[in-house]
């Protein structure tokens, strides 16, 4: 059956092999190669020399989803790699994310995962049609026919590149050879697509020029809830340069023919604010409101088992608190944005591109046809450029908008640091009780902080009931058999942005559980790797990661004086890891952290070498945060300016650090904010193993490890 | 007016003398290769060779650069050692810090040829990199160092 082009490619109800499918591949819109290419869906182009280009649904910001998407694709298809050239999407509908519908989305560490399946059947049906073309060529039955490194092989060993397959092949029903081979290029470590494009000088929005760009900066409140009442810009404007202010929500902009001068001007500018309730945050006073908090009941989360069997007082009190943290990427935010005639350009790093077209057009007064948002590389993102909060798109719009003229909107790092969002302050307080063999029996577990989803574009995906599920996870999906367990939430107001930070609700969680399960350990007079192992010897996949971290970090070998281990294990986003942190606390007051291994189950791996680097990255950014990693809001303003304020890990810092990735045939899961997770508490495990400090409150200073010795 | 020269070519900019070399580059020399990470010499994005030594370009101002030497990652040959022993090892995750590191550590090999890794730290702790590819810098040093000393890599 011949299927015209236009029309839908339905699969519906089509078994291809046992692969039943519930949505649609639309065939791909006129490909700006030219005509002539192939184009059975969105997602990929072969043309007439058999090159293949695939066009990736997410944002790069160093994670490699640029390769790891397109190595999906390309294995199902069954080309050549060589042949391949990546390319991240246009915002249109086809690309939405699967799990959030009409939203393009790169985040919550779900870019493999979610786009496994979908990426996997975009190539397999290409791959059909193609073997269907090449097989009614020869006259032969398509399920006898091979594809191997961009060829299709017939039966009798005849053989044709995909390039002369390409017109035949469009509108052919896809046919599926006799086994659903893949094609060797998932579980390669191959190099990633952008790497020699690394060192070069026009990587990133901030390096955009043209003639005649402005610059602008933005000036901000400089305390949390100030509105502005009244401007003086006459200093600013006398500033030869400085070409326009353009006042808005989010502050004032300086728009100036250079960043120099736009800083000179915003140095000048002044602003008159209404402080309104600024003045009152304190991020001390929110704690000590927390606490408070957490010893009333609230919402409840989850509740199983025997009600009475809750400990309500007495048992094991536990307390845990972390603070707000900061992204920090690299790379401040920066927003390009090109007036052409009737249309307008944004050139941008985002990880909600289809969002940001949509508040640009409406800021433009435009309809969105008229508004082009490339997706450009970032310079880091850790979830820093996904929420609107901390965006500069609306910003640069506004000016673009007044001007008319082409603009580069740029953050400082202050403005970074300052006026952006936050992974927020929490609190979580356990109260356990333990059965005859040092088990956890009864467990009440409040959660005491802000909601990142609610108000955001994502609010309805994850926030119900008034329940925000990234505030509990890791704690209510956690594997350890609690018979009797009760989850409650207090969401609060918070007094800064809460934004999604690498690992979302998972960063504290699992500071929380990991390091309760551990005091537990200790008090039953039980080793916390062994305790653990056989609280989860119903989980094989945790055991396995156990074992692993066992081994390689020599645990049950005694450690030198004065030098501690720990160990951590949490699953999130669908894979699992281990970690096991040597930490020395040396009589001067210093943490050494010496030495990191870790195991990791990220189920089938797509390309080993990046999800080694993933890893990696994650333990370094959650060993910032573990030692350095700390926000503090007073009287409404953030304390820390830059990177001399809030400290970032830097070489000298870093430990060696041993990975294991473990062989699996389960779905890919998330990895690059697993790092991340386990580091904090295997580290306040350590020290407590090595001189009994249990420190539950991060970061983890050399002066709260010396407080806590002894209690 | 202030006179240096920038990769081999002499340059002459017009500027308010405390415009950082940062900016020169990138707004008015059209190098942006150095980078803006943090503007207060706390991050080493921005870091470029002034006469063979290792600068912050953010804390330069331009009225100083009189006479000098300036070389950025532009000036770097594709074939240095450095960035083949970049490619190779696979340093760069999102890529925005590397071009400092680059220069930092071409700094490094060209007074010390075999830096051990205590050698490494002090060089390079100046150089942030937030994605945290510390150790695949450490060993693309080190794979440079061995193609210096013509060894295989």
């Amino acid at each position: 059956m011949i299927v015209s082009r236009r029309d839908f490619l339905k699969i519906g109800g089509v078994a291809l092999t046992g692969l039943v499918i519930g949505f649609r591949l639309e065939p791909g819109r006129a490909d700006a190669s030219g005509g002539g290419d192939f184009t059975p869906n969105a997602f990929l182009a072969v043309d007439q020399g058999g090159g293949v280009t695939v066009l990736v649904p997410r944002s790069e910001s160093g994670q490699g989803v640029l390769t790891s998407l397109a190595m999906i694709v390309a294995d199902a298809l069954g080309c050549d790699w060589e042949q391949v050239k990546c390319r991240m999407a246009p915002v249109a509908g086809e690309y939405s994310h699967p799990r959030f519908p009409g939203e393009m989305v790169t985040g919550v560490s779900s870019s493999v995962s979610s786009e496994w399946d979908r990426l996997s059947l975009a190539g397999r049906v290409a791959r059909g049609m193609l073997v269907a073309a090449a097989a009614r060529r020869w006259g032969v039955e398509p399920r006898l026919c091979r594809v191997e490194r961009g060829e299709v092989t017939g039966p009798d060993g005849r053989r044709l590149p995909f390039g002369p397959l390409v017109d035949e092949a469009r509108g052919m029903t896809p046919a599926e050879p006799e086994l659903p081979e893949r094609g060797g290029i998932v579980g390669s470590p191959l190099p990633r697509v952008d790497l020699p494009s690394m060192t070069s000088s026009d990587r990133f929005a901030i390096d955009h020029r043209q003639p005649g760009m402005l610059t602008a900066l933005v000036v901000r409140p400089p305390v949390f809830g100030a509105v502005r009442k009244n401007l003086d810009s006459d200093m600013t404007r006398e500033i030869a340069g400085v070409r326009e202010i353009v006042e808005m929500e989010s502050g004032v902009a300086v728009v100036a023919d250079d960043f120099w001068t736009a800083r000179r001007g915003a140095e000048v500018l002044r602003p008159v604010w209404d402080w309104k309730d600024g003045l009152s945050r304190f991020s001390g006073n929110q704690l000590k409101r927390y606490r408070s908090l957490a010893g009333k009941p609230g919402s409840l989360v989850l509740a199983r088992g025997r009600g009475g069997s809750i400990p309500t007082r007495g048992g094991i009190l536990l307390e845990y608190d972390l603070p707000h943290l900061a992204h920090a990427p690299m790379e401040p935010p920066c927003c390009v944005v090109i007036p052409k005639g009737e249309r307008w350009l944004f050139r941008v790093a985002t990880d909600a591109p289809a969002r940001d077209r949509r508040v640009a057009a409406s800021i433009l007064g435009v309809d969105q046809e008229r508004v082009e948002l490339e997706v450009i590389p970032a310079g880091g993102s850790f979830g820093r450029r996904l929420f609107l909060r901390g965006s500069p798109v609306a910003e640069a719009a506004a000016v673009a908008r007044r001007l008319k003229r082409p603009v580069k909107l740029l953050w400082t790092r202050e403005d970074d640091i300052r006026s952006g969002e936050y992974r927020p302050l929490m609190l979580h307080r356990i109260r356990v009780s333990l059965d005859g063999k040092g088990n956890p029996l009864g467990w009440l577990h409040r959660i005491v902080g802000q909601s990142v989803m609610t108000g955001t574009f994502l609010e309805t995906h994850f926030v119900r009931d008034g329940i925000d599920a990234t505030s509990v996870e890791g704690v209510v999906d956690t594997p350890y058999p609690i018979p009797h367990f009760r989850v409650e939430l207090h969401t609060t107001e918070g007094i800064a942005p809460a934004g999604w930070w690498r690992g979302g609700g998972h960063t504290h969680s699992c500071f929380a559980m990991e390091s309760a399960i551990d005091e537990l350990a200790h008090r039953t007079g039980k080793d916390p790797l062994s305790y653990r192992r056989r609280l989860l010897s119903k989980e094989p996949r945790l055991v396995r990661l156990l074992d692993a971290v066992e081994r390689m970090s020599g645990w049950k070998k005694k450690p030198h004086p004065g030098v501690g281990r720990g160990v951590a294990i949490h699953q999130a986003f669908g894979s699992c890891i281990a970690l096991v942190a040597e930490v020395r606390f040396d009589p001067m007051g210093m943490i050494q952290v010496r030495r990191i291994w870790s195991a990791v189950d990220c189920g089938r791996t797509v390309n080993p070498d990046i999800l080694r680097l993933e890893i990696e990255s994650g333990i370094v950014f959650g060993l910032s945060a573990t030692l350095f990693g700390e926000i503090t809001i007073r009287e409404g303003s953030v304390d820390q300016r830059n990177f001399d304020g809030y400290q970032p890990l830097r070489m000298l810092n870093t430990p060696p650090i041993e990975i294991e990735l473990m062989e699996s045939d389960l779905p890919p899961g998330g990895a690059s904010s697993l790092g991340v997770l386990p580091v904090a508490p295997a580290v306040a495990n350590a020290l407590y193993a090595s001189v009994r400090s249990r420190v539950r409150s991060l970061p983890i200073t050399a002066q709260k490890v010396i407080d806590a010795h002894g209690k | 007016m202030v006179g240096f020269t920038v990769n081999g070519r002499k340059v002459e900019v017009d500027l308010f003398p405390d415009t950082p070399l940062l900016w020169v580059l990138r707004d008015h020399l059209g190098l942006t290769g150095t980078r803006y990470g943090c503007g207060n010499g706390t991050c080493g994005s921005c870091t470029v060779l002034v006469d063979g030594r290792p600068r912050r370009a953010c804390l330069l101002p331009v009225g100083e650069m009189e006479g000098r030497d300036v070389v950025t990652i532009e000036g770097i040959p594709p074939d240095h050692p450095v960035i083949r022993g970049w490619i190779e090892e696979r340093v760069a995750r999102c890529g925005y810090c590397q071009n400092g590191q680059i220069v930092s550590a071409v700094a490094l090999l060209s007074t010390n040829p075999d830096p051990d890794d205590f050698a490494i730290d002090v060089a390079m702790s100046g150089n942030v990199c937030r994605c945290g590819t510390y150790s695949r810098i450490r060993k693309g040093i080190k794979r440079a160092a061995r193609l210096m000393r013509g060894e295989k890599g």
